[in-house]
């Protein structure tokens, strides 16, 4: 498990992330390419500002590890076959398939929901709004 | 007779059609969780925004209630939509949180009406058979179409402090989540708005076997419209090498379903910084990003005249420190163009702005494009982001343009703001809305949503953007003309 001093620092040291949700085609690939990925969705609260912004790569793997005992214990979820008596077929489908969502509130105060994916309950570090963070300077 | 007959045919086929067409559309949620807990908390509240609920969990259930109804009034369905929905202690931090999640339970093929061997999300495969497929004559477990789950503790202490659900109607969320747009867009993943049976990381197919396969899954009802502009294929006709591939090939991957073509004409082309000056090579278009501070670049018109910095003594670098009586005087009631470097963009659009000048173009200091990030109430003049060639190419522009005019008013370079004739925001060059694809692959939100370049935001956009209303049809949004190019 993180040391919290750990997390907190890692806070501490996290780059501003905000979506961009009108970016030219060039600015969205240079952001791309730019910007380390990223979990959004998880938010986290700047401890400089105070702000609410998307978790850093960091913080996701803090947050992960925070999570990764009781991750561990949990197997994913089979994928179930279904039977229709019309012949038809179906899958229950597992986490794979979720689609998880959450907030951001940036530094001047705007809240922005970003929808992305887990996996068995899990975070998988892909994100929203990583692609299209703004650098800050 | 004959002719009596005809029109009793007719009439009858008439009236099946418009009772088909507007058959009402049932959404029940199924609350699962136990007393006292999530939509069964009895804390007292106050009504909020149109809310009218006394306890927090009478409100989450009439949020739930409320957007139902919103997509009750969307889609035709014969066959009622059950959604399983419950409150969870999601993992969060005080710093960090899992706000919620939703998906489609159940997929099925091969049922009646439905294309051979494709895979479609039960909801819309039920709407399809007539049928709930899922009914007691079905095997398996989970019977429901959606499942969801929320954050019961968001906003409490060590969950995100104070930044709970908004549970008002009215869409005045303020610093809070606005819950209605959330479930909107996650109810529209759970009833067909994601590509669910094909994993974007290797383009392997769900197969009726039960597991992922690069060759032996049936495709997804989505891939007959995913047309990927650079191998001119659909996903329908690609390798699970191709779908790999093709879902990390940024503002490429089009939709071309013929209910979001014939809707899209609303998406706005894109926005330009235009230049006119008397040096050759001074006029020019150029593509822009918006700042993330500051009041929006305006959507047309002459903005003013252009100019540039002279680097002062001591500066940390191009705009950092406030600006000496020279660079002051040169930027004055003009557009200037300061380099990236050193500190922040919202430290030299203030610089700027303090010094007079009316915008602010922030040329990146390293090949691409930027999005200039940053924050500051205070700044009140538009920026935005270019490249450093244009950066470059203005700075010449209006050294460039100088002899042109006197010695008491030199020859100026003007900037003013238009729209690219041809390109669209989020569209390709014909027009068909992008899906999102950015490079490298964002599991989940890659493929599943429309490009996050679209302009007006849509609602099924990776990011939910606080300007969203809750019309899901042209001239505001394209989510329900892509549920129907599905089949609903």
């Amino acid at each position: 498990m993180s040391n919290p001093n750990t997390i907190q620092r890692l806070l501490g040291t996290a780059a501003l992330a905000l979506c961009a949700c009108a970016l030219p085609a060039a600015a969205q690939q240079a952001q791309q390419e730019a910007a380390p990925a990223a979990d959004a969705q998880t938010i986290a609260r700047d401890p400089v500002t105070g702000q609410l912004r998307p978790a850093t790569p960091e913080e996701q793997a803090a947050l992960a590890a925070l999570k990764s005992a009781a991750q561990a214990r949990i197997a994913p979820k089979p994928l179930i076959r279904k039977f229709h008596t019309s012949g038809a077929v179906g899958i229950e489908l597992n986490d794979e398939s979720v689609m998880s969502v959450t907030a951001v509130r940036t530094q001047d105060g705007k809240v922005q929901t970003i929808c992305n994916e887990v996996h068995n309950g899990q975070s998988t570090a892909h994100v929203h709004a990583a692609p299209n963070t703004p650098v800050t300077e | 007779m004959r002719t009596l007959a005809i029109s009793r045919s007719l009439i009858a086929a008439a009236c099946a059609f418009t009772c088909l067409a507007s058959q009402a559309t049932s959404i029940n949620v199924y609350s699962r969780d136990p007393a006292g807990w999530g939509f069964n908390d009895p804390t007292p509240v106050a009504p909020v925004g149109n809310n009218p609920g006394t306890t927090l969990g009478e409100q989450r259930m009439n949020v739930y209630k409320y957007v139902a109804s919103i997509w009750e009034r969307n889609i035709d369905s014969s066959v009622t939509i059950n959604v399983n929905a419950g409150w969870e202690a999601l993992t969060c931090t005080a710093t960090t949180a899992t706000l919620g999640s939703a998906s489609a339970a159940n997929v099925w093929a091969n049922f009646k009406n439905a294309k051979p061997n494709t895979w479609y999300p039960q909801a819309l495969a039920n709407k399809l058979a007539g049928e709930n497929l899922s009914g007691p004559t079905a095997s398996g477990t989970v019977g429901y179409d959606i499942k969801t789950q929320f954050n019961v503790n968001l906003g409490n202490p060590g969950c995100l402090d104070g930044n709970s659900f908004y549970l008002g109607l009215d869409g005045n969320a303020g610093g809070k989540v606005n819950f209605v747009e959330t479930l909107l867009h996650e109810l529209g993943h759970g009833l067909g708005f994601s590509v669910l049976t094909v994993r974007t990381s290797d383009g392997y197919r769900l197969s009726p076997a039960g597991g992922y396969s690069a060759t032996a899954g049936y495709p997804s009802v989505w891939e007959p419209y995913m047309l990927d502009n650079t191998a001119q294929k659909t996903w329908l006709n690609m390798t699970a090498a191709e779908r790999k591939a093709s879902a990390i090939n940024p503002l490429q991957l089009a939709w071309i379903g013929p209910n979001v073509k014939a809707g899209a004409g609303f998406l706005r082309h894109i926005p330009l910084v235009k230049t006119s000056s008397p040096a050759a090579g001074g006029t020019r278009n150029i593509d822009f990003s918006a700042s993330a501070f500051g009041p929006a670049m305006p959507t047309g018109g002459t903005l003013g005249a252009l100019a540039t910095l002279t680097p002062q003594a001591g500066e940390t670098g191009p705009g950092c420190e406030a600006f000496d009586s020279t660079n002051t005087m040169a930027v004055r009631g003009k557009v200037v163009v300061i380099s990236r470097g050193t500190c922040g963009f919202a430290v030299k659009v203030k610089n700027a702005q303090n010094a007079g000048a009316i915008a602010v173009l922030l040329a990146n200091n390293v090949a691409g494009a930027i999005a200039p990030g940053g924050s500051d109430p205070s700044v009140t003049i538009p920026s935005a982001g270019i490249t450093q060639a244009d950066g470059d190419a203005l700075k010449a522009a209006v050294a460039a343009a100088v002899p042109f005019g006197s010695r008491s008013k030199p020859g100026t370079v003007t900037v003013s703001l238009g729209v690219d004739p041809v390109r669209i925001a989020g569209a390709d060059v014909n027009g068909n809305p992008l899906l999102y694809t950015p490079n490298p692959l964002v599991s989940g939100s890659s493929v599943s949503h429309w490009d996050v370049t679209a302009s007006p935001n849509l609602l099924m956009e990776p990011n939910i953007s606080a300007d969203l209303t809750t019309t899901l049809v042209p001239p505001y949004d394209l989510t329900v003309p892509l549920l129907k190019d599905l089949g609903w």
